[in-house]
């Protein structure tokens, strides 16, 4: 696929992401989230929010899931839950009910560097984008930075363009 | 005449609302101490929520054009607009006598969102970026004022390359990108500083510190936002008038 479409061709800029720095605080990220997507109904999944340091450099993203998990309370935090029965979830009822409020308020106050994914792996504007879908399967990564010559944050590679890019490779005779 | 509040614009609706009552109060439709109409009236008169109504009157107070008496209503201010002495003074980037005496230090330069106060205070979305500075101001090896400083991305995105430790914001904006600074409006207050900015100037978390919040304009747009806490030490805060020799 020497002729197949390049990062460069289907990032989008950085500036379709809001920025945060890390000190953020997780109740801060959220009004983020809320002012740039859901209140503008600016649809752009997964929502990501770029986290910074005071250099301005890239530290990570910090996503919809993050956020939640950054606020759920510790003792659901067990990998045992996955295994009750039907019947019995529903008697967790009340805590459903309670599950996002006491201790996640508290939660919220945490700096977003706790929660954020911290952003190890790159493209380079002149990779070819089999390169942004193979570290987006094997590092499980909604968002994936561009980084040119090494230092320079220029923009985001989702997956649906990722997708997009390989998918008509392959139905294209 | 009723001016009306356009849904189709971007802009929002209580900022809307704010020019719309500041004109009343600018073309002296409103005159000095008059009361103006309750909220419940403004919502009806102009169709849009409290909260919007709130936002307005409340910018409005806090800009000086209004004052709230408790339990009597909302009055236009009678200094506003009053004839004073008519001085200049010198604008410097420092509020001190002596700036060369000074080192500053840029501890932070990123960009981040004005969610909360911030977005009224730069007139700007929530969701639109701002380059975001902070810097010490050294005096004798000890930190004496912290200062931050906002600036709506959009104004100067090359800003974020400059070198911000030798030169001014207002400088590079005025000589090297002809952005002109019309109006700078200063507010003074004592507050509790927070941990954060207690960390930057030694002192401890809530002792007393002043803030000088300076938004700087052009024409109606903030061009920037400075805000200065300072610590309590020798140094005094200075600003000399002069009257304009004719």
């Amino acid at each position: 696929m020497s002729e197949g479409k390049l990062v460069k061709d289907v990032m989008l800029g950085i500036f379709e992401y809001p920025h945060i720095p890390y000190w953020f605080s997780i109740e801060q990220a959220i009004k983020v989230v809320k002012a740039s997507f859901i209140h503008v109904q600016k649809q752009l999944d997964p929502l990501a929010v770029l986290v910074f340091d005071e250099k301005y450099n890239l530290l990570g993203t910090v996503t919809l899931k993050d956020i939640l998990r950054g606020l759920e309370p510790s003792f659901l935090k067990q990998p045992a839950k996955a295994q009750v029965l039907e019947e019995e979830k529903t008697g967790l009822a009340i805590v459903w009910d309670s599950l996002f409020t006491q201790e996640s308020k508290k939660l919220a106050q945490k700096p977003v560097s706790e929660i954020m994914v911290p952003a190890k792996h790159f493209v380079d504007p002149s990779d070819p984008v089999t390169k942004a879908a193979y570290l987006m399967i094997h590092f499980d990564l909604p968002v994936l930075p561009v980084i040119e010559d090494k230092k320079k944050f220029v923009g985001i590679v989702r997956m649906v363009e990722v997708f997009d890019a390989i998918s008509e490779e392959l139905i294209k005779e | 005449m009723v001016e009306l509040i356009s849904r189709d614009e971007h802009e929002k609706l209580y900022m809307q609302l704010f020019d719309i009552l500041k004109r009343k109060i600018d073309n002296k439709e409103w005159t000095a101490g008059m009361q103006i109409p309750t909220e419940d009236q403004l919502c009806r008169m102009f169709n849009v929520s409290r909260a919007t109504v709130r936002n307005a009157v409340l910018e409005l107070v806090r800009q000086g054009y209004l004052i709230r008496q408790q339990g009597k209503g909302t009055f236009v201010s009678r200094n506003y607009g009053q004839e004073g002495l008519l001085m200049t003074a010198l604008f410097k980037k420092l509020w001190v006598e002596e700036e060369a005496l000074f080192n500053k230090e840029i501890i932070a330069k990123t960009v981040i969102m004005p969610v909360g106060e911030l977005s009224k205070e730069l007139g700007i979305p929530e969701n639109k970026h701002i380059l975001y500075i902070k810097a010490r101001w050294i005096y004798e090896e000890n930190t004496s004022i912290l200062q931050e400083s906002f600036v709506p991305f959009n104004i100067c995105p090359q800003l974020l390359e400059e070198d911000l430790e030798t030169q001014s914001i207002i400088d590079l904006f005025e000589k090297k990108y002809s952005i002109k600074t019309t109006k700078v409006n200063n507010y003074f207050e004592l507050i509790n500083i927070s941990k954060e900015i207690a960390q930057s100037l030694e002192i401890s978390e809530g002792s007393p510190v002043l803030l000088m919040s300076q938004q700087v304009f052009s024409g109606d747009t903030v061009i920037l936002l400075n805000k200065l806490y300072k610590k309590n030490d020798k140094i005094r805060l200075f600003i000399s008038f002069q009257r304009k020799a004719l």
